[in-house]
């Protein structure tokens, strides 16, 4: 999409080069830095920002508008949220409940841990919500002396697929909803459905190979129902103002919509007044300890990536490249909507398993806005939207690296003395995240096609 | 200044095959809480410690970077922390010994070695130069009494200067 205001911009590019071929060279060479893994992808993404600049494709006010804040607000307004959050023992609490009210039984363990997962993916980052409930599980297995693998494969599943089902449960979703202006709704009602389904599915499978083999004896049961949840809670008066918090968020996410309240202003004021109820009553140094350690839980590793890598797709963007690789696109597929939004589900899902699915995700998006008119309009292509999430959220479950939630499941298996092998991983993996993308499309070709 | 006056040299060691319930026998009756850990030609291997010890009896999701940070929910957890301590005691000392640990060796300064100690606990092992080779131990103790010879020597210096 070239913006009205910028359209006349005449970009200079040193040494009298195209800017859309700097632009691409630019972009190219950054993903192939951030696909290598060889160096880190915020770095990368920065440092390529900075060059669309120092070579003249982009201008200091340009690269400024290239920037989605709304995403960036949003990012750190719910990773403060949770930050504070977290420190209540909310999240080990809900696990051992469940594991009591399950009383031990292992196969309805997987299911309820999984359960648990999808839904706190739902509402959180994945990152954040497998951070906290991979320990719990990691004890409940040594307890019940069963293997942590198939509960750590399951959870892996659980919060990506979780995580599809809202705006703010999936980086994609941040993305493909702060672009398009979809509200908290658009997506639980449009993705969900493929969502829920595909969970269902994936939980009698998972019951089918490893749930129903299970066997713990009754002695380690027992130890299980004598747990206290309640001792896992350690802070309840900040429990009630952290719960206050995230239900004035939802409903501003669900409410601002329609007053052209932005996620990122919501998230944010949540995360300022979840901030205010914490320290108010404190002295001003113990306020800033405190502040300062929320916004230290900032994953700045990740704002800094987005932040890089919106400038580095907005260059290839307004030198017209993706416009380009649209209309490239709209011939292969004859125009055709149906089409066009199977191979954007298809594509996305299998490049989401093998690399990084944001950067993939932020291309794609002013590419498909490029459709728009080949397509008839803004609401005619809706259904690619739905297309590119379904795609990229589960595609992330394709490998061990798909998803960043599945690197932190692997790193903390490693850290536990339970390695998860790439290899064994996938073999199964890739076959069920095909899975769930033929459930998707199966989906959208019923619902929108 | 550098920490050799702070350094015991006449310390107990344990071999890496020696039986952990021996060790913990030998770490009773020396009245120590940690031990290093040594080869046959007096290379340091590792530390083995009461601290140590009891790390090892938390469940695995309690000792990892990033994991449980209260366990006060597990109630009735004695009798099973008690089988997984008489398991670790048929374990030999090498399986449950820390192996990354910080040396310095007699030329380090005194300052840093009251930091290391500050930040990673007591007792520092202090190696040659340039090798594994263990010459000793400094312990809080022992750091502060090198401070406390340190002191007399200035009192003395000052006595002696206020007579002249």
């Amino acid at each position: 999409m070239v913006h009205p205001e910028t359209a006349h911009h005449v970009t200079e590019v040193i040494f009298g080069l195209e800017p859309m071929w700097m632009a691409t060279a630019i972009l190219v060479g950054a993903y192939a830095f951030i696909i290598s893994e060889k160096i880190n992808r915020a770095v990368i993404s920065l440092l390529g920002a900075g060059l669309l600049v120092f070579t003249g494709v982009l201008n200091q006010e340009l690269m400024v508008k290239g920037i989605d804040f709304n995403t960036i607000f949003l990012l750190i307004g719910m990773m403060i949220i949770v930050a504070i959050t977290k420190r209540t023992g909310i999240f080990q609490f809900v696990a051992i409940l469940s594991a009591k009210l399950v009383k031990g039984n292992p196969r309805l363990l997987l299911i309820v841990l999984s359960i648990i997962t999808a839904l706190f993916s739902a509402l959180l980052d994945n990152v954040t919500t497998v951070l906290l409930v991979v320990p719990i599980t990691l004890l409940l297995t040594e307890q019940l002396k069963l293997p942590a693998y198939p509960f750590l494969f399951a959870l892996i599943f659980a919060s990506n697929i979780g995580g599809t089902s809202t705006l703010i449960g999936d980086p994609p979703n941040i993305l493909i909803g702060s672009a398009v202006g979809f509200s908290f709704m658009d997506f639980v009602v449009n993705v969900g459905p493929a969502a829920l389904i595909s969970f269902i599915v994936l939980l009698i499978i998972f019951d089918f190979i490893w749930g129903r083999h299970f066997q713990a004896s009754m002695k380690a049961r027992e130890h299980l129902l004598n747990y206290d949840p309640y001792e896992a809670l350690t802070d309840i008066p900040l429990l009630w103002k952290s719960f206050l918090t995230l239900f004035l968020v939802l409903m501003g996410f669900i409410v601002g919509h329609g007053y052209g309240l932005e996620p990122g202003t919501v998230a944010l004021s949540g995360a300022a007044l979840l901030m205010l109820l914490d320290v108010y009553k404190l002295k001003a140094d113990e306020q800033s300890h405190k502040v300062q350690e929320a916004f230290q839980e900032v994953e700045w590793e990740t704002i800094f990536f987005f932040i890089g890598l919106f400038v580095l797709v907005y260059g290839v963007e307004h030198t017209g490249l993706l416009g380009l690789m649209a209309t490239e696109m709209m011939t292969l597929t004859g125009g055709d909507l149906e089409t066009t939004g199977y191979v954007i589900l298809w594509s996305s899902a299998i490049l989401s398993a093998v690399v990084d699915n944001i950067p993939f995700v932020a291309t794609m998006i002013p590419m498909i806005k490029e459709m728009e008119d080949s397509l008839g309009g803004k609401e005619a292509i809706e259904p690619l939207w739905w297309s590119l999430s379904l795609g990229a959220c589960f595609g992330g479950n394709g490998s061990l690296i798909g998803a960043s939630a599945n690197v932190m499941v692997a790193s903390f298996a490693e850290r536990a003395g339970q390695r998860i092998s790439f290899m064994k991983f996938m073999v199964m993996a890739f076959p069920l995240m095909i899975l769930t993308i033929i459930i998707s499309n199966i989906y959208l070709w019923l619902v929108f096609f | 200044m550098p920490c050799q006056d702070a350094i015991l040299k006449d310390i107990y060691t344990v071999s890496p095959d020696m039986s952990v319930e021996n060790a913990l026998k030998f770490i009773h009756e020396k009245n120590v809480r940690a031990m290093p850990v040594i080869d046959e030609n007096g290379n340091l291997l590792g530390m083995l410690s009461l601290s140590i010890l009891l790390e090892h009896l938390l469940p695995v999701a309690a000792r990892i970077n990033e994991g449980l940070e209260k366990l006060g929910f597990i109630t009735d957890a004695d009798p099973g922390i008690a089988k997984r301590f008489k398991k670790e005691k048929i374990q030999v000392v090498s399986d449950i010994m820390k192996k990354d640990i910080v040396s310095v060796d007699p030329t380090t300064h005194l300052w840093e070695v009251i930091r290391l100690i500050v930040k990673n606990g007591s007792p520092l092992t202090v190696v040659e130069e340039g090798t594994k080779k263990l010459l000793g131990i400094i312990t809080e103790q022992s750091a502060i009494d090198d401070l406390e010879r340190i002191l007399i020597v200035l009192e003395k210096q000052n006595e002696d200067m206020d007579e002249d």
